[in-house]
């Protein structure tokens, strides 16, 4: 493949690319960026039915026995099943954050739903009641529907700055 | 923590569609056809062509899902950077970068 820098230019033409035209091309992702960014949308439900889920595997790890096992399987099945359908309804597949205020909130979302689950485990370990996995499981529902949405804007904040920025 | 891209041109992305279907693509795990679409303002054939192109290329991957959301039962088609691709965006952005800051010494 030629990459002979003083070849490409973006009309056909031959000659070097001058800064303006790579300015240019940078400045149309960024506008590409922000157009996409756009049409990341989160609906009401998504939060609410994730938080949902992941309230379900937190206060699992307080239930007795086998009942523990076979809720958490269920939250496991149920959250790919989730993200499955909000893919195929915005044709929108993300995994990762798109830049640094992404990644720390995901961090810290991730942290605080670690500290809910050894409490509910906690809760099983020293033979307390098991209702008592509610708090934790509660906190971590409060977590995905509050964290997530402040997640969604910065997502959409990184996206839309980001598009010919560097990772 | 992986080294900065190193800059590098390549002939493939640079073309004004292709780029702009990349730099969508950079943030994301997979992108619906549609969505690119009308994203990029492209029609179905100019956005086909394309990414026959960057496919070829080794660049990104098509891939085709049933639709069961989809009334008229249409399938998904969802694309996505491979890591070569990633990787040859990254370091050609580096090297558009590095000439609109002025520096014409770009490897290619």
């Amino acid at each position: 493949m030629e990459n002979d820098f003083g070849r490409a230019r973006p009309d056909g033409h031959e000659g070097p690319l001058t800064s303006s035209q790579a300015r240019d091309a940078l400045d149309r992702l960024g506008l590409d960026g922000a157009k996409l960014a756009e049409r990341v949308v989160t609906p009401w439900w998504y939060h609410p039915v994730l938080g949902l889920i992941v309230a379900v595997l937190t206060g699992a790890q307080a239930l007795p026995g086998a009942a523990s096992f076979i809720v958490m399987a269920l939250g496991i099945v149920a959250i790919p099943l989730l993200t499955a359908t909000y893919n195929r309804l915005y044709g929108i597949s993300i995994t990762q954050p798109a830049g640094p205020r992404g990644r720390r909130l995901s961090h810290t979302m991730f942290g605080a739903l670690v500290l809910a689950m050894l409490t509910a485990l906690a809760v099983k370990l020293t033979g307390t009641a098991p209702w008592w996995g509610l708090l934790p499981a509660a906190f971590a529902f409060g977590v995905i529907v509050v964290f997530g949405r402040r997640y969604d804007d910065v997502l959409r904040g990184e996206l839309a700055r980001g598009a010919g920025g560097r990772a | 923590m992986s080294a900065p891209p190193g800059p590098a041109f390549n002939e493939v992305i640079h073309s004004p569609v292709r780029l702009r279907i990349c730099g969508l693509l950079r943030r994301m795990s997979e992108l619906e056809f549609a969505l690119i679409r009308d994203t990029l303002g492209l029609n179905d054939a100019n956005l086909s062509k394309n990414l026959r192109v960057l496919a070829e290329a080794g660049f990104v991957t098509v891939r085709k899902e049933s639709s069961p959301v989809r009334a008229d039962a249409r399938r998904l088609t969802w694309v996505a950077l491979t890591a070569e691709g990633r990787s040859a965006l990254e370091d050609h952005l580096a090297a558009l970068a590095r000439i609109a800051e002025g520096s014409p010494d770009v490897a290619g």
